[in-house]
């Protein structure tokens, strides 16, 4: 009996110590950035042409303009690969300065984190296979979506999933596995963000995108909570980027096309 | 009408017969760090006053050492200096930052919504991991036998697929399945591929065991069923294989136990598995909660089977 309680009592102090260093770690950064003269950006490398790595160097349209903001700020850049499903807890537990990975501006994303100005527009679309007789989301009855965990692809599948009748929504890691299982038919459609879609169809060549799902939906970088001034320097220096024409040249080089005025 | 037999010691009025024992160094120490532990150093001198008390008990029954109470009282003040400690740490609860653990780690809205959702997905674990063993037991032995096969052929190929497979990375084998044997024209659905790569990659661990307990069976055997007139399949069957068995019976059932939770990587190719949903749940209730019950659900199961294979290693190597 007395040893009894004393492994009890053992066992409560040893929950005790795992949660007194989970408090002393939860302070906030001193300055902007976590490290001084750099900003440090999570993101989803495999998300085309927003960012992807090519061989050891991260490439796309979000790098390039972070690193822009970055320059115009005076620090350098450090691109942090994240699996996408823990990239909000990575922000908030000060693994990154921000996430910048073509991350939608959502309501239920707001309680989480902060999110500077909104630094593109963008859609969803529906994507099938080439020889796919599936034409809207009005022909997915009894077929099989698949989608990114945890993306407002997602949200939108499971949005029309009753109306459009899909048999299952199946969720990926990241979205290239996604786009290898639509072309080897393991699954008939892909609900994802418009630019994405089109680029990996015309990138690989065995898909197509058949109609745009009107979403206006808007990517912002994601900031810590806590970090009103390194938001405060974020959004500054994107507005910098947008008056000195450095922010259509990006879009331009990688959308072929000028960017939409406000 | 005898008395208790002095010789034993029994009754009381006997240890004026012995001389006044020393008193256990370790039982005084004890004593001293359940004090501090109350006072001074609330974890360290607990902690040490209680490994000290036992420490002095095994002491005091290996030799005539006394000082029994003491290593009692030490541990009883070590116990109630833990407690102290743990209610100073409840009461820290309301400070600020661990609430926000608890809201991370066990939000109770988030418990009510996914831990059943993350418990009817763990189903498809159980059901991916027992179908699974189901055909490795039966693969795992055929490839063992092939391994010791008079054929060369038979062995070579065998060497061949135990190397490979325990050389590569489970989740490649996964993916493979899933996403290379297309190009050969077979298109498994998730699950199908599942039990596809788990099986291939366990039935090679597992031939290597079945291996070794066969091996293990004293030659005396299989040499002793031949002279009788058995057939080397037949001495196989019914001599050499039953005893083999009951050998590997605990390292295979640990085997299970690994598979249960190498099930999770399956999550990687969209089946909707415990460990999926888990991370569904963390992105859309935005804390660990979800996975915090997907953890449970695994120990649920692993901590009684860990359990019950130390039993099983009891009970059969009673029969040796």
């Amino acid at each position: 009996m007395r040893s009894n309680w004393t492994k009890a009592a053992i066992g409560l102090l040893l929950v005790a110590l795992f949660v007194v260093p989970m408090a002393a770690g939860c302070g906030s950064t001193s300055g902007e950035t976590l490290t001084k003269g750099k900003l440090t950006m999570g993101s989803d490398t495999s998300y085309p042409p927003f960012e992807t790595m090519e061989g050891s160097k991260p490439v796309g349209f979000d790098v390039e303009l972070a690193q822009a903001i970055a320059k115009k700020m005076g620090i350098t850049l450090e691109v942090i690969s994240t699996a996408w499903d823990g990239i909000i807890p990575g922000l908030k537990t000060n693994k990154y300065d921000v996430i910048m990975s073509a991350m939608t501006i959502t309501a239920d994303r707001k309680k989480q984190i902060s999110f500077s100005d909104p630094y593109i527009d963008s859609n969803q679309s529906l994507c099938v296979a080439n020889n796919s007789a599936i034409k809207s989301t009005k022909d997915l009855n009894g077929k099989v979506v698949g989608v990114q965990i945890d993306t407002t692809g997602q949200t939108k599948a499971e949005e029309i999933q009753t109306s459009a009748g899909i048999k299952e929504i199946q969720k990926f890691d990241t979205i290239l596995v996604a786009f290898e299982a639509l072309e080897q038919g393991k699954i008939d459609a892909i609900i994802n963000d418009y630019p994405v879609n089109m680029y990996v169809s015309g990138k690989r060549g065995k898909t197509k995108v058949v109609e745009t799902i009107k979403t206006n939906e808007q990517y912002g970088i994601g900031v810590n909570m806590t970090n009103t001034k390194l938001l405060g320097s974020i959004n500054k220096a994107l507005q910098g980027l947008r008056d000195d024409g450095t922010y259509t040249t990006i879009y331009t080089k990688w959308f072929r096309s000028a960017p939409p005025t406000e | 009408m005898d008395g208790p037999d002095p010789g034993l010691g029994l009754g009381a009025e006997n240890i004026s017969e012995f001389e006044k024992p020393d008193v256990s160094g370790w039982a005084k120490a004890s004593l001293i760090m359940g004090i501090l532990g109350v006072t001074v150093f609330p974890f360290v001198g607990a902690i040490l006053a209680i490994v000290f008390a036992r420490i002095a008990k095994k002491q005091i029954l290996r030799t005539d050492l006394g000082g029994d109470g003491l290593a009692t009282a030490g541990q009883a003040l070590g116990v109630v200096g833990l407690l102290l400690l743990a209610i100073g740490i409840f009461i820290l609860i309301r400070h600020e930052s661990l609430k926000a653990f608890v809201n991370d780690f066990f939000n109770w809205e988030t418990i009510k919504f996914w831990w059943p959702k993350v418990g009817r997905a763990f189903l498809t674990t159980l059901k991916l991991a027992v179908v699974s063993e189901f055909f490795i037991l039966i693969v795992g032995l055929l490839v063992a036998l092939l391994r010791l096969s008079k054929v060369k052929t038979f062995r070579v190929l065998a060497t061949i697929y135990i190397d490979v497979i325990r050389g590569l990375p489970l989740i490649l084998q996964i993916f493979i399945v899933y996403f290379g044997l297309f190009y050969l024209g077979l298109n498994f659905s998730r699950f199908t591929s599942g039990v596809v790569a788990l099986t291939l990659c366990y039935s090679a661990y597992e031939a290597e065991i079945y291996r070794a307990g066969i091996e293990s069976i004293h030659k005396g055997q299989m040499e002793a069923s031949r002279s009788l007139g058995m057939t080397y399949m037949q001495s196989m069957r019914y001599v050499v294989l039953p005893q083999a068995i009951r050998r590997v019976i605990p390292p295979l059932s640990n085997e299970f136990i690994m598979l249960t939770k190498d099930t999770a990587l399956v999550a990687f190719i969209g089946l909707s598995e415990a460990f999926l949903v888990g991370k569904e749940g963390m992105g859309k209730a935005a804390n660990v909660t979800p996975l915090v019950g997907v953890a449970l659900f695994f120990l649920l199961v692993t901590i009684p089977a860990m359990r019950g294979v130390q039993y099983l290693e009891n009970r059969l190597s009673k029969g040796d």
